[in-house]
């Protein structure tokens, strides 16, 4: 692999520079399979990446298998209580070791040739050991550890670059965010126990990338359900999120987005009484009371009114309404998404099922939304394939795009200085070289 | 008066090929009015209070859904999938209150913009007499791909 990786490198470098400038991007970058793997390398397989959800190992023994780029992953709970990632690989003889998506298991014993580990990864049996001679010591053969893990707020991130900035520098600012959404629940707590909703789409993963923070789309590609909003409700959906709406998009740095719809809610909030819809009147009246005792009347009715963020941490979290979804690439042209309802802790079961309803309408592969956007995403890797010329363009509010005080780039809702960000950070990503992290 | 065998049979026949067909205000005219159309996510006896559903619809949402569908710019269905699903195994597992409840396969070949894919799943309907016809009050869908990554799922299932 190595010397693959050479040779491509030293032959047939990709020109980044050539391919994203400031204001558009070359069409190969979504689609070169030789892209796709250096990507894997380069940003997958260096940075941090969200794995899963701390509330997901509840118990000691839960364990949950996951990917961090392309390479499989478990993520363990053991019986302190202790986090671990371990690589979802024996150590014997490479058999991906568990299979389940989820479990509860103290050890993890491999079926080809019976090797077994706890759930820290640390080697506790091989059979026959005898002939592998005196020096051998099972000790010296654990699961491969992902080399840096940590964690903020429940969320686990895994780098699989031994060095590198720590989490804390690498979300940055964009923590506020991740605060936004958790202590929507009146524990300040949040639990991905409801199930996961995944989707599959033949296009390439920076599409998903691109798609969430671009909030001109959702005009035109979810018109059917802007309309039916309009016809339900009233509710203009274009005072929220068209030409005229007071919100803002963010480029937060190192990658991360988020359409801080903040101002746009509280408009709407002194028009309309606060938004009840869906919600059962007794249970949100708890809620909200939940809400007060921990941040008092005045934070608590401003917590609801502001609602989620829509936020996205690259390359592949995103915490936004109801839910966290993950982006799990496959190949150039296929990804999948994992949608997971959040439930918030300290509220009452009906506001969580009513959650799980009001994130159903517009999300899952039979949701009002989402299936028009992997529409888009499959359509768009067709045209790709026209290539007389190849730019895509991302010229929006390129010439009124502010800088605030600390470092985070403000553009109008509907503008495009965040997707400019996401691609200034890919291109200083792929610039730097192969191994540039201490191995 | 009880629901005989040949009226459900034709009953879920005649709603396949609704469907199938495209033919959305029809179909929204077998369901009563506490219908519930539930699509399990993840595994097949999901709770849909504590689960994500691929689809959990009352019958407004139901009606939401029909109105989405004939909007024209509903765009995983522009254009329209051709379908042509087979029902078969057809069991009544019970009748209780004027009601009746059926069990059924499906096959369900799929095509739209060269890709054609195979759905299957079981189907459970509850069925009753409503103004001297059959009406659909509740219909689950256990797909057996229901946890895996699925590509859009817009047309009638």
């Amino acid at each position: 692999m190595a010397t693959a990786q050479a040779l491509t490198t030293s032959t047939l470098a990709t020109d980044y520079e050539g391919l994203i400038k400031e204001d558009r991007v070359h069409g190969r970058l979504y689609y070169d399979p030789a892209i796709f793997q250096e990507e894997m390398e380069k940003i997958w397989h260096r940075v941090w990446v969200y794995v899963g959800h701390e509330s997901e190992v509840a118990q000691p023994g839960d364990y949950i298998t996951r990917r961090i780029g392309l390479q499989p992953v478990i993520m363990t709970r053991d019986e302190e209580g202790q986090v671990h990632l371990v690589l979802n690989r024996c150590s014997h003889r490479a058999n991906m070791i568990c299979v389940n998506e989820r479990g509860n298991a103290n050890f993890f014993r491999c079926p080809y040739h019976g090797w077994t580990f706890n759930n820290r990864g640390e080697c506790l049996g091989v059979p026959f050991k005898k002939a592998y001679g005196e020096s051998f010591r099972r000790e010296d053969f654990p699961l491969a550890k992902v080399p840096r893990m940590d964690a903020y707020r429940g969320f686990v991130f895994g780098s699989l670059s031994p060095t590198g900035i720590s989490l804390d520098e690498y979300l940055g600012v964009a923590v506020r965010y991740i605060d936004q959404f958790v202590d929507q629940s009146p524990e300040g707590e949040i639990e991905l126990c409801a199930g996961t909703q995944k989707v599959r789409y033949d296009g390439n993963w920076k599409m998903q990338l691109e798609n969430l923070p671009d909030a001109y789309h959702g005009l035109f590609t979810h018109e059917s359900f802007m309309t039916l909003m309009k016809e339900k409700t009233g509710l203009d959906m274009t005072l929220i999120a068209g030409e005229k709406s007071p919100a803002t998009s963010l480029y937060l740095g190192h990658g991360h987005t988020n359409l801080d719809f903040r101002l746009a809610n509280r408009q709407m909030a002194k028009a309309m009484t606060l938004n009840l819809s869906g919600r059962p009147n007794a249970a949100l009246q708890t809620y909200l009371a939940a809400l007060e005792k921990r941040h008092g009347p005045e934070r608590a009715r401003q917590i609801i009114i502001d609602g989620s963020p829509h936020l996205q941490i690259f390359p592949n979290v995103i915490l936004m309404q109801k839910q966290v979804r993950r982006i799990q690439p496959i190949s150039a042209d296929e990804t999948y998404i994992y949608y997971q309802p959040a439930f918030l802790k300290g509220v009452a079961p009906e506001i969580n099922a009513a959650r799980l309803r009001e994130h159903e309408t517009f999300y899952s592969p039979a949701g009002f939304g989402n299936p028009d956007d992997v529409e888009m995403f499959r359509r768009n890797q067709l045209g790709l394939e026209a290539r007389v010329n190849e730019w895509l363009i991302l010229r929006r509010g390129i010439e009124t795009e502010r800088v605030d005080e600390e470092g985070v780039h403000v553009g109008h809702l509907i503008d495009e200085g965040q997707l400019r960000g996401i691609w200034r950070y890919y291109k200083e990503l792929m610039l730097q070289p192969y191994n540039s992290t201490g191995e | 008066m009880t629901i005989d065998r040949y009226q459900i049979e034709n009953f879920l026949y005649d709603e396949a090929r609704l469907m199938d067909e495209h033919h959305y205000d029809e179909w929204l005219s077998l369901w009563t009015d506490d219908a519930i159309y539930f699509v399990p996510c993840g595994r097949d006896d999901a709770d849909p209070t504590k689960e994500v559903s691929i689809i959990y619809d009352d019958r407004m949402r139901l009606e939401d859904r029909i109105t989405r569908l004939k909007s024209g710019v509903a765009y995983a269905q522009e254009p329209n999938s051709r379908m042509r699903r087979v029902i078969s195994n057809i069991q009544i597992e019970k009748r209780e209150n004027g009601e009746v409840i059926v069990n059924s396969n499906f096959i369900l070949p799929e095509l739209r913009l060269h890709r054609q894919n195979i759905w299957a799943g079981r189907t459970i309907h509850k069925l009753r007499l409503e103004n001297g016809g059959l009406k659909m009050a509740y219909k689950k869908v256990i797909l057996i791909n229901n946890d895996e990554e699925l590509p859009e799922l817009v047309f009638l299932i």
